[in-house]
C-alpha cells in the first residue's frame, strides 16, 4: 500500500530538489535525455543526413 | 544503457574523430552540474580558430550534413552553425559572452556523456556564462533560474 504523506508544495519541491542532486550527472542527463525522447514526433525523420546546416555570423 | 538521442552521440563522436576542440555548454551542462529541467538542444563551443574550424567542417561531412560553403578562416570570427529538429538539435558557436576559450577549456572537466567522452564547462564558468548573456524574455527566466540553482549548489559543496 502505498503511504500518503501530508506536506507542502514547497516542501515536496526541496525534496525533488535534493533526489535529483543525489543522482551522479550521468543519471541526471540520462533522465533529461528519457524526458525529451517524449518529445519526438512519430513520421518524423530527425536523421542529420542531407539536412542543411544553418550559418550565421553574428557581429 | 541505452543511447536516447543517437544523432547527439553520432555527431560528438565525429567531433571527436577529426579532433575539434570543444566544450558541451547551455542546459546539458546546466543539467550535468545538477539543474532540474530538460533541455532541447545541445550547445557546443568550438576554438575559434582556422585550423579547428577545418576539423569542425570536415566533421559535419562525415555525416552527410548539407553544409553552405564556408571558409576554415570564418571560424576566427563570430560565427553559429545550427542544424537538426528537437531534441536532436545542435548549435555551434565559437564565442559567448565574457568567456575566453582557452580559459574554460583549462577549467572544464572530462565528462561521461553516454560512453562518449567530452570537456564541460565549469560550474563557475557556467554561472558567469548565464549572467552575460543577457537574453530576453522566457531564456532570460531560464538563465536566472539556473543562476540561482547552480549557485546553490556551489554553496552546499562548501
Amino acid at each position: 500500500m502505498t503511504k500518503v504523506i501530508k506536506t507542502s508544495f514547497e516542501e515536496e519541491q526541496k525534496m525533488k530538489e535534493e533526489a535529483w542532486l543525489r543522482l551522479t550527472p550521468q543519471q541526471r542527463l540520462e533522465i533529461a535525455f528519457r524526458i525529451s525522447e517524449m518529445t519526438r514526433r512519430p513520421g518524423v525523420n530527425y536523421s542529420y543526413k542531407g539536412m542543411k546546416v544553418k550559418i550565421s555570423r553574428p557581429a | 544503457m541505452k543511447l536516447q538521442s543517437k544523432e547527439h552521440i553520432r555527431f560528438l563522436k565525429a567531433l571527436l574523430k577529426f579532433d575539434v576542440k570543444f566544450l558541451i555548454i547551455g542546459g546539458h551542462a546546466a543539467i550535468y552540474h545538477g539543474v532540474r529541467r530538460t533541455t532541447s538542444d545541445l550547445d557546443i563551443l568550438v576554438e575559434p580558430t582556422q585550423s579547428n574550424g577545418e576539423k569542425i567542417i570536415a566533421a559535419l561531412h562525415s555525416l552527410k550534413l548539407d553544409v553552405p560553403e564556408i571558409s576554415p578562416s570564418e571560424f576566427e570570427a563570430n560565427l553559429v552553425l545550427s542544424f537538426g529538429l528537437e531534441p536532436d538539435a545542435v548549435d555551434i558557436i565559437n564565442y559567448t559572452p565574457g568567456l575566453d576559450f582557452a580559459t574554460i577549456y583549462k577549467n572544464s572537466m572530462l565528462a561521461d556523456f553516454f560512453d562518449v567522452h567530452v570537456r564541460m564547462l565549469d560550474i563557475r564558468d557556467l554561472i558567469r556564462n548565464k549572467e552575460l548573456l543577457n537574453r530576453q524574455g522566457v531564456r532570460a527566466l531560464l538563465d536566472q533560474y539556473d543562476i540561482e540553482v547552480l549557485k546553490k549548489i556551489i554553496q552546499k559543496k562548501k
